[in-house]
């Protein structure tokens, strides 16, 4: 390269001027010509040359390989060995100074030029190899520091949510979380405080080195905890919404001091506590032995989300366990509260029973003895009055059982087994005909339909249900009442049909009204209780009743059972 | 000789007036002690009270007996009656409005020795009266 300044080391004066003006005409900068060792080193020195001509044989106690060695101590410098020797022993010497050329005297010009190139080359390479090397090196490093620092953060965080699932409050978890950051980052001690609705901090945690050191009298200590104004070191990270690190406290400008007693900060590290981009308080650390420094605030920073997300799951935790006890309260309550319903609907069907029925018995009974005893003094008309009265308590006296029975059916203990229905059924069928024998009433019954229910419950209902077929079909010529099962909307449902008097469908819902009726009394006689009676029965068992039918063209009552599906699955009712 | 009383025990005066005309149609000729509540039926058997110095050596043939009634209800007067050896075995007929079974139940487990409900039908109430009178005054056969 030209230009390439050269330090000549040659003890022969006219070969090392010679080599001078052959280097000066390829075009190199001769900087100095040594004749000894020592002379070589103390120039090379002074005039940092790029390249080293070093003649090996040279006068004098130190030859051209101790010379060379004696300047790679000292600079980084290429050396280029000329020389006539070529002996194996002094070639292996100089092999071990690691030289950059080794050229044979005599030489051309070309020789040297090539050497001069090749040596610069190699050197300009192997330098840049190792300052690669060593930035690799460098970089290696730094990343197994930070490896080391993620590391770290991330056993803080780990720590902070296994705290989160073992501790029972949220202070204990602050507590332990700042336990944490502080060991971290090497603080003395430290702050976790919440912005309560007034802007003011609240603290939900105190280390205890923080709180040990403290020298506050107690009472202020106490007070100091809540309600803080935002204010002073601890309230940069807040007001500044971002994290602040305060190494020289002294000549803060946001420094208010110390309350009295409380340990002097040397410096502090403050991180806002966020929650969707919203600052909700503060992690406050201090008096780190040398101050706080970027890794800090990236160990903090991360623990604080960590910190936020552990604080709200134990708030929801605690949230949800105060709900759970809140609702077995409630339960409790309402049961409770049911109870003494049901003893009160008690009383009340117990006082119905005997005392509406009390003075109903008076005037019964006084208006026949009043038809006895005085009948000879009243006409046609006046006995046809008392007949009424007489008629009306029969039927309120009815109304009252049957007010009762629909009571108790709703109230009764429910005793579960598995109960043949169509059995039910035909019994029922044969206690009519057995009752009134002049009627001719054709049955047809599905075998084998056996569903789990209360006995006698399904009694009460199917009784109903029959009777009021039987009932509807009085004026019908040749009566059908069938009981069977089929498939509404692909759910299975059992059915009672008649051929009777049907009713209009938009009456269908008020059907199962307690004391509705569709035909007159002087019809078809009934309170109008017995379908209200049927669809209380069903509701208890976790059914569904519902009615279809056209007024003369008979009515169909279905009804769906809990579990209907398993109706025919008991074995123990197969034939 | 003189048949014994009937003790009648009714705190409604309806009740009293229908129960004795339907004994008195059912021929009862049995004198009727009417009395309002188990304390006053009590009175009468153990001769205290207002019934103090009677002769308890005569017996009441037949109890007809309310449950709901002031002071000392149906179920308490039974529970005093029989734990009295004096009265333990007296016949008692329950007469009540009530068809509630834990009624029922408890006063035959207290030692009533029939329980009929009285109907709101008065055609009703005195046939059972009649069926009273023929069992109870007529074929049973109490202890003396």
């Amino acid at each position: 390269m030209a230009g390439t300044r050269v330090l000549i080391v040659e003890d022969e004066a006219i070969i090392a001027a010679d080599l001078a003006g052959k280097l000066d005409m390829l075009g190199y900068e001769v900087v100095g010509t040594a004749a000894s060792g020592e002379e070589a080193v103390e120039l090379a020195c002074r005039l940092c040359p790029q390249l080293v001509l070093m003649d090996i044989c040279l006068k004098g106690a130190m030859d051209g390989i101790n010379a060379a060695e004696a300047i790679h101590g000292r600079l980084d410098v290429p050396v280029i060995y000329l020389t006539a020797h070529s002996d194996a022993a002094t070639l292996a010497r100089s092999k071990l100074s690691e030289p950059f050329g080794y050229v044979l005297k005599p030489f051309e010009e070309r020789e040297l030029a090539t050497a001069i190139e090749i040596a610069l080359y190699k050197h300009q390479a192997d330098r840049q190899l190792r300052r690669s090397h060593e930035e690799m090196e460098l970089r290696v490093e730094k990343r197994t520091r930070e490896l080391g620092q993620a590391n770290m953060i991330l056993n803080a965080i780990n720590q902070i949510f296994h705290e989160a699932l073992t501790c029972e409050t949220e202070e204990a978890l602050c507590k332990k979380s700042l336990a944490t950051a502080e060991k971290l980052t090497g603080s003395r001690f430290g702050i976790i405080a919440e912005l309560n609705t007034d802007g003011r901090l609240d603290t939900i945690a105190l280390s205890d080195p923080g709180w040990s050191a403290c020298r506050m009298p107690k009472t202020n200590a106490v007070l100091s905890l809540k309600n803080l104004q935002v204010r002073g070191i601890l309230g940069s990270a807040v007001n500044k919404r971002g994290a602040a690190i305060i190494n020289d406290p002294a000549t803060c400008p946001e420094r208010i001091g110390t309350p009295e007693g409380h340990p002097e900060i040397t410096c502090f590290l403050g991180v806002p506590l966020q929650q969707s981009g919203e600052t909700i308080g503060l992690i406050g650390l201090a008096n780190k032995d040398g101050g706080y420094g970027p890794s800090d605030l990236e160990a903090v920073e991360t623990m604080a989300m960590a910190i936020v997300e552990a604080l709200m799951r134990k708030r929801a935790e605690v949230k949800l366990q105060e709900l759970n006890r809140n609702l077995e309260k409630r339960v409790t309550e309402r049961t409770a509260e049911l109870e003494t319903a049901n003893r009160e609907l008690e009383a009340f069907a117990y006082s119905v029973s005997h005392d509406l029925r009390s003075p109903l018995r008076s005037i019964n009974g006084f208006s026949k003895v009043l038809k006895e005893d005085y009948g000879n003094r009243l006409d046609a008309e006046g006995k046809g009055f008392l007949d009424r009265i007489i008629a009306a308590t029969w039927r309120m006296g009815q109304l009252i059982d049957d007010l009762l029975g629909l009571a108790r059916i709703t109230r009764a203990d429910m005793r579960r087994a598995w109960v043949d229905l169509s059995d039910l059924v035909r019994k029922i069928a044969n206690r009519l005909k057995e009752d009134q024998p002049e009627r001719q009433v054709e049955f047809v019954i599905a075998e084998d339909l056996s569903i789990e229910g209360d006995e006698q419950l399904l009694t009460i209902m199917l009784e109903n249900l029959i009777d009021n077929a039987w009932k509807f079909t009085e004026k019908v010529p040749h009566a059908l009442i069938e009981f069977g099962t089929t498939r509404v909307d692909g759910s299975p449902a059992f059915f009672l049909r008649d051929n009777g008097a049907g009713f209009n469908m938009a009456y269908a819902e008020k059907l199962f009204n307690p004391f509705q009726r569709l035909h007159g009394t002087d019809e078809f006689a009934g309170a109008g209780i017995g379908l209200a009676t049927v669809k209380r029965i069903v509701n208890r068992h976790g059914g569904r009743v519902w009615a279809e039918g056209e007024t003369g063209r008979g009515a169909t009552f279905y009804f769906t059972w809990e579990k209907l599906n398993e109706v025919k699955s008991n074995p123990s009712y197969r034939r | 000789m003189k048949s014994k009383v009937i003790l009648l025990i009714e705190d409604n005066p309806d009740d009293v007036a229908l129960t004795l005309r339907a004994l008195k149609k059912s021929n009862v000729l049995n004198e009727i002690i009417v009395v309002r509540d188990g304390v006053e039926a009590l009175d009468y058997l153990f001769g205290t009270g207002k019934f103090a110095g009677r002769d308890t050596k005569n017996k009441p043939q037949l109890i007809l007996l309310d449950l709901k009634m002031p002071r000392m209800d149906g179920l308490e007067f039974l529970r005093r009656l029989r734990a009295d050896e004096r009265t333990q075995t007296l016949p008692v007929v329950v007469l009540t409005t009530s068809c509630e079974d834990r009624d029922k139940i408890e006063s035959y487990k207290l030692g009533a020795n029939s329980y009929v409900r009285k109907p709101v039908d008065f055609s009703q109430f005195s046939e059972a009266v009649q069926q009273l009178r023929l069992y109870w005054l007529l074929l049973n056969e109490p202890p003396e």
